[in-house]
């Protein structure tokens, strides 16, 4: 039986590439597929319509979200390219009080960093077929 | 009149289909009035512009209000002033009309080029030559 395909998009600032690297070694280990961080859009570096196609082909999008990276232009219009293209947004909140959420990221259900190893295992889990 | 009235309904196809053309207009809160005045020559080339005043506070409604408002436009203007380009809203809307394959034309309002950022390979028009956009969107909407 084949694996139910699951790609991630890593969303992330210039910034924030180390954790964003992080997160791809995790979902990596854990047997999900990951656009590569180098080829991953670090927001203001990338042309927007390469942007598109990207997550046009990934099934999730995590936006690695800090304090700073919460005004961050390509950030944002990457989560509004994902929320067009009705993907499922992930944010991954670093070192951020929710309630100091951003508006375009109020009241969406997020993940604490400290908290991913148990997402990353659910997500797995979600994604592996039956049997394996 | 057999003539007459399929001239009158000729007429009103072509009006409902003019008038069907919308334009979404992504602006800041602090550049409301400029967004207006782009909305009415918008509309003067026969087109429907929409714009919102949006709340502030975001939200799971805004986000669906905004991603509907762009999949109902036919094309969206983002006019890009000091102002905006510091605006969430107005990124997130500039992603939404490229994620859903909408044309994007950038109006530039005391913006150097080189501060486009994200819209860098979009081909953009300063605000004092608005009237070539016109010229253009108006074929666009008589098509």
């Amino acid at each position: 039986m084949r694996a139910m395909s699951h790609k991630v998009f890593i969303s992330s600032t210039r910034s924030d590439i180390e954790l964003a690297k992080d997160l791809a070694q995790r979902l990596r280990a854990a047997g999900i597929e990951v656009f590569q961080v180098d080829k991953t859009v670090v927001a203001g570096e990338r042309i927007i319509t390469q942007v598109n196609r990207a997550l046009t082909e990934a099934d999730e999008v995590m936006i690695i979200l800090t304090s700073e990276s919460g005004d961050s232009p390509g950030l944002l219009s990457e989560m509004g390219m994902a929320s067009a293209l009705q993907k499922q947004i992930t944010p991954v909140v670093v070192n951020l009080d929710p309630r100091q959420l951003p508006p375009p990221f109020k009241q969406m259900r997020h993940v604490k960093y400290a908290d991913l190893p148990a997402y990353i295992t659910q997500l797995a889990t979600r994604v592996r077929p039956l049997g394996q | 009149m057999p003539g007459r009235k399929s001239s009158q309904t000729g007429k009103k196809r072509r009006s409902a289909a003019q008038a069907a053309y919308v334009v979404f207009i992504s602006h800041s809160s602090a550049d409301l009035w400029i967004a207006e005045q782009i909305a009415k020559e918008v509309a003067a080339v026969g087109a429907r512009a929409w714009l919102d005043e949006l709340d502030l506070e975001g939200g799971d409604n805004l986000r669906a209000r905004i991603i509907n408002g762009i999949a109902a436009c036919h094309e969206a203007i983002v006019l890009i002033t000091p102002q905006s380009l510091k605006s969430r809203w107005v990124a997130f809307e500039i992603g939404a009309a490229f994620g859903q394959r909408k044309r994007v034309t950038p109006i530039m309002h005391y913006v150097p080029p080189e501060k486009l950022g994200i819209l860098a390979d979009v081909k953009a028009i300063d605000l004092n030559q608005f009237d070539q956009f016109l010229t253009q969107l108006r074929q666009r909407v008589q098509r």
